[in-house]
């Protein structure tokens, strides 16, 4: 397949049936989570407003604990220095904005390239280190599966075919972007499906725990 | 209906910075000399540069005008011009309407195309002969 | 157009037109020139130029809207154009040539059986196989069988214009003519396609002057020269910088546009599009779409006519199908598919939990 025929391909069909993927399996899995049966609560509650705890904790569970602080603090550095970098290459760069606007009419002003490809090389770096450190520590590796590994590599096509794009790397930018675009949409169409849901469920899980034990007068 | 308030102006490409002319003077510099050792020539063909208007400008300024300016009338117009350092020449070539269709700096004693060709020459003989003979006749 | 044949070179031929060698060194320059040779180059030409046969070259034109010839001929240096056809090669050429009708045909067919095997085919315009080429004809014969014998005896092809190069306009969705480039119908020979719609005339003038001195130039993936396809527009943009910058014009005629910012986000296909534009320019180098503030149709490149819209930015999908529709179908789908999972699970849950009941369901909660 030539580049200009897989940009085509990618733009095209694949996208349409990315975001399609994308829709189903986060309704698909919104509705199925926030469909279940709540569990009874059969405590009296301690605190009468338990959601003001859930909100809290949204925030809250963002940065380490402080009876751990010293053991994670670093890979939460390495964590967020990727999560911020992701962002500011997807959200900032006009390209993207573009295809933002194209599917919602919400448009914003974007960044210098330069600063693109410096938040989406910090992006990638961090992602190689934390590749590494799942790979090096026995606990991680252990509650690894391939969903975490698919994951990872999924995040990281699109941001090393995107900076190869960007300097102009291999010799058919046709094919660079090609790819690039193709690696977006197979994240956008895998994204509800494994852990990478995270994007949505964080709020979730993280709300509902905050609101469980706020109502049981826990200090979280 | 013409509105002027409309017109939107149009932004040219900007002219790139003048380092070509430089670049050529210290070419032309180091043939020449190397001319004087060995008598070898060079010709460095103008039309494959990038030269801004600056960059022109400036060789003129540079390279100046010498002794010797030539006309050639042939399949095209081709003017030959000595600079101001002798063995330096720049060779322009020009369509019958007027438009440029090569320039050359050549470093040699006589650029190639002034000299007469041995081919040139016998057939003149031949055609002088005939000539002379048809008078005799 | 000339009749004389065989093996002249071009000095044998300005010595019989009773020129000197200057004019011979005169041709030699203005090639030079136009080719923009290398130094080791330019000291060959007036080698090459005295001693190889000059070649025949013959033109022809299908599937096409002549727009290529006019580049060629209402160049700004139309002289070169002459040069070639007249001085640096003998030629015919069907819409130039002043015989019409079947003294035309007699004399492509005997400068073709002169040169057989010999001369460069240069072919304009996509060859249309629909209906056994019914579609285009000359002098009662399809265009396909027409090429397929010219070809036989060409030494090399040169496809001039992005219809002979990749089929261009008349290959378009839906293709109605059945129409092909030139690639698809000749095989064995080597194939120098000069894309674009139409090329740069220097740039068609080029490459026949190079094919005809040097023989074939290197080449990219899509035959077409190295020297004048090599980079992309992007690259060689002057509104680059503005892209980098994140500056861009977001219509024809913003505040970005009248500053002549980047035009990415009004279409641009600069940077898949591989041409000589911002090098060489048009119009005897006064400017190129994007200098007249247009951005880049990407005509230099295959299929540009179904690349989803001339004025959709790059990044943006061409998406043929119902936006809202196919949303809204995932969306129902979801729904569906998740209350489907949230019964199942309930289901589940009464059937494990119903010999103690009113036990706490133990219900999973995801991980953040």
């Amino acid at each position: 397949m030539s580049g200009a025929s897989l940009l085509t391909f990618a733009r095209g069909p694949a996208f349409e049936v990315a975001l399609a993927m994308l829709i189903f399996g986060m309704v698909w899995r919104l509705v199925g989570i926030l469909a279940l049966r709540r569990s009874r609560d059969y405590s009296e509650g301690r605190k009468t407003a338990g959601w003001v705890s859930g909100l809290r904790v949204i925030f809250s569970r963002s940065w380490p604990q402080a009876e751990f602080r010293e053991r994670v603090l670093h890979w939460d550095i390495v964590s967020y220095l990727f999560h911020l970098g992701y962002a500011v290459a997807i959200l900032g760069y006009l390209p993207h904005i573009l295809l933002i606007r194209n599917l919602t009419g919400l448009r914003w002003p974007g960044l210098p390239g330069g600063a693109i490809a410096f938040a989406a090389g910090i992006a990638a770096a961090s992602l190689l280190a934390l590749l590494g450190h799942r790979l090096t520590s026995p606990v991680l590796r252990k509650l690894s599966n391939f969903d975490d590994y698919f994951s990872w590599f999924i995040a990281f096509v699109p941001l090393i075919t995107g900076l190869m794009a960007y300097y102009n790397i291999g010799d058919s930018y046709q094919m660079v972007l090609g790819l690039h675009i193709l690696s977006g949409d197979i994240l956008f169409a895998w994204l509800p499906f494994g852990k990478l849901m995270h994007v949505i469920l964080f709020a979730f899980s993280r709300g509902k725990t905050g609101a469980v034990y706020g109502r049981r007068g826990a200090a979280i | 209906m013409s509105r002027p308030d409309r017109v939107i102006p149009i932004h040219p490409a900007p002219a790139p910075p003048s380092v070509v002319a430089d670049a050529l003077m210290r070419e032309i510099a180091a043939a020449l000399s190397r001319y004087a050792q060995d008598g070898q020539p060079h010709v460095i063909d103008l039309s494959a540069m990038p030269l801004s208007e600056d960059d022109t400008q400036r060789l003129d300024e540079q390279l100046g005008t010498g002794e010797v300016a030539i006309e050639i009338r042939s399949l095209l117009y081709t003017r030959v011009e000595e600079t101001r350092y002798a063995g330096v020449w720049r060779v322009r070539h020009e369509d019958p309407d007027g438009s440029m269709r090569g320039e050359q700096i050549e470093i040699t004693d006589i650029p190639e195309i002034v000299r007469a060709s041995a081919a040139d020459i016998g057939r003149s003989v031949q055609r002088l002969c005939a000539d002379r003979a048809e008078e005799d006749a | 157009m000339k009749e004389e044949t065989g093996d002249e070179t071009v000095l044998d031929v300005l010595e019989r037109r009773g020129l000197t060698r200057r004019a011979f060194l005169q041709v030699c320059a203005a090639v030079t020139s136009a080719l923009a040779l290398s130094p080791a180059e330019a000291a060959r030409i007036t080698q090459v130029l005295a001693s190889k046969p000059r070649p025949t070259v013959i033109y022809l034109s299908y599937q096409e809207c002549t727009g290529c010839l006019e580049s060629l001929t209402r160049s700004f240096s139309p002289g070169i154009a002459s040069l070639i056809f007249n001085d640096i090669s003998l030629a015919f050429n069907d819409t130039l040539q002043a015989a019409a009708g079947e003294a035309a045909e007699e004399a492509k067919d005997s400068a073709m059986k002169k040169a057989w095997g010999k001369y460069v085919l240069i072919v304009d315009g996509a060859v249309p196989l629909a209906e056994n080429g019914a579609y285009c004809t000359v002098a009662g014969r399809s265009a396909v069988s027409d090429l397929r014998h010219a070809a036989s005896g060409a030494a090399a092809v040169v496809a001039v214009g992005t219809c002979a190069s990749f089929g261009g306009l008349p290959y378009a969705a839906p293709n109605p003519t059945g129409a092909v480039p030139v690639s698809e119908i000749v095989r064995d020979r080597p194939i120098i396609n000069v894309s674009g719609c139409p090329p740069i005339a220097e740039v068609i003038t080029g490459v026949i002057i190079y094919y005809t001195t040097f023989g074939l130039p290197a080449l990219d993936r899509l035959h077409r020269p190295m020297s004048f396809y090599g980079n992309s527009i992007h690259d060689r943009c002057y509104r680059r910088p503005f892209y980098d910058r994140g500056m861009f014009a977001k219509t024809f005629d913003d505040e970005g546009a009248r500053q002549g910012w980047c035009l990415y986000e009004l279409g641009c296909k600069g940077p898949v599009t591989h041409n000589a534009c911002p090098t060489m320019k048009w119009n005897g180098g006064t400017s190129y779409p994007i200098e007249s503030g247009h951005p880049c149709l990407g005509c230099s490149e295959p299929d540009f006519w179904d690349k989803g819209g001339f004025y959709r930015p790059l990044s943006v999908p061409t998406g043929h199908w119902s936006r809202a529709g196919v949303m809204g179908a995932a969306a129902a789908a979801g729904v569906v598919a998740g209350l489907g999972a949230a019964v199942a699970a309930r289901v589940r849950q009464d059937r494990t939990h119903k010999p103690d009941a009113g036990g706490d369901t133990n219900q999973k909660t995801p991980k953040s």
